[in-house]
């Protein structure tokens, strides 16, 4: 994120440097940072998680990231946004995403956060596999997608 | 008409590619574009969720139409974050 820039959004195949992150949200007009970190867990659903690789459709993922970003921008009043998600291999305790956003009050900004995280997980095309000791996986994780109907074509 | 199609994750699996050429008929719509694909890779009919479309890389209508040359993708259920 440049000086005259309010919002960082990228896909990385790098290591996440959360600090960085946080450095580049702050700013004198603001009164808080919220920030969230997600981090890969080593279990799910009673499984042992070996590893974890993610994958996205990269540029409707970062298009769609900027749209949002900009959205609870001026829903929220939002002085600065930072949406870094990892993609490729994660090791278990490594940070997968982290999203950051300053505003002048907090109440906003926790809103903001929360909102920005729900939203990415249930719309931005990022696929997260799995690998467990039963073998690997495509987990779905979204909340918008419909179960198919029994005779319907799509 | 063609139109290309980008597949990721399950879907690539699935179709066993990244991308290919979709020949339909001009004026066709995603509809038709995804019973095309599923013609193609028999697999896709088994899936237990309906994808979202996305056409140039925005959620589109399955009643969205068409144009020579568009990128289609069909998104299965996603797990960011």
């Amino acid at each position: 994120m440049g000086p005259q820039s309010d919002m960082l959004i990228d896909l990385t195949y790098k290591p996440i440097d959360e600090q960085y992150i946080i450095h580049q949200v702050r700013d004198d007009s603001a009164g808080c940072v919220v920030t969230f970190t997600g981090t890969v867990r080593n279990h799910h659903e009673g499984k042992r998680v070996l590893s974890l690789r993610y994958e996205a459709y990269e540029t409707m993922a970062a298009e769609l990231l900027q749209q949002m970003a900009e959205k609870a921008r001026q829903r929220w009043g939002l002085l600065r946004i930072a949406i870094v998600h990892r993609l490729g291999s994660v090791a278990i305790g490594e940070t997968a995403v982290v999203i950051a956003v300053s505003a002048p009050h907090r109440g906003a900004a926790f809103e903001a956060c929360r909102h920005l995280v729900d939203a990415l997980k249930d719309d931005v095309p990022i696929w997260k596999l799995e690998t467990t000791e039963e073998g690997s996986a495509w987990v779905a994780e979204s909340r918008v997608f419909k179960r198919r109907e029994a005779g319907k074509d799509r | 008409m063609n139109v290309r199609v980008v597949h990721f994750a399950l879907m690539r699996e699935l179709c066993g590619c990244e991308a290919e050429p979709l020949s339909i008929r001009t004026g066709a719509g995603v509809l038709d574009a995804w019973r095309c694909l599923c013609q193609l890779h028999g697999a896709l009919r088994d899936l237990p969720y309906e994808p979202r479309p996305a056409v140039d890389r925005r959620f589109a209508s399955w009643e969205a139409s068409l144009v020579e040359g568009q990128e289609l993708c069909f998104l299965l259920p996603t797990s960011g974050g």
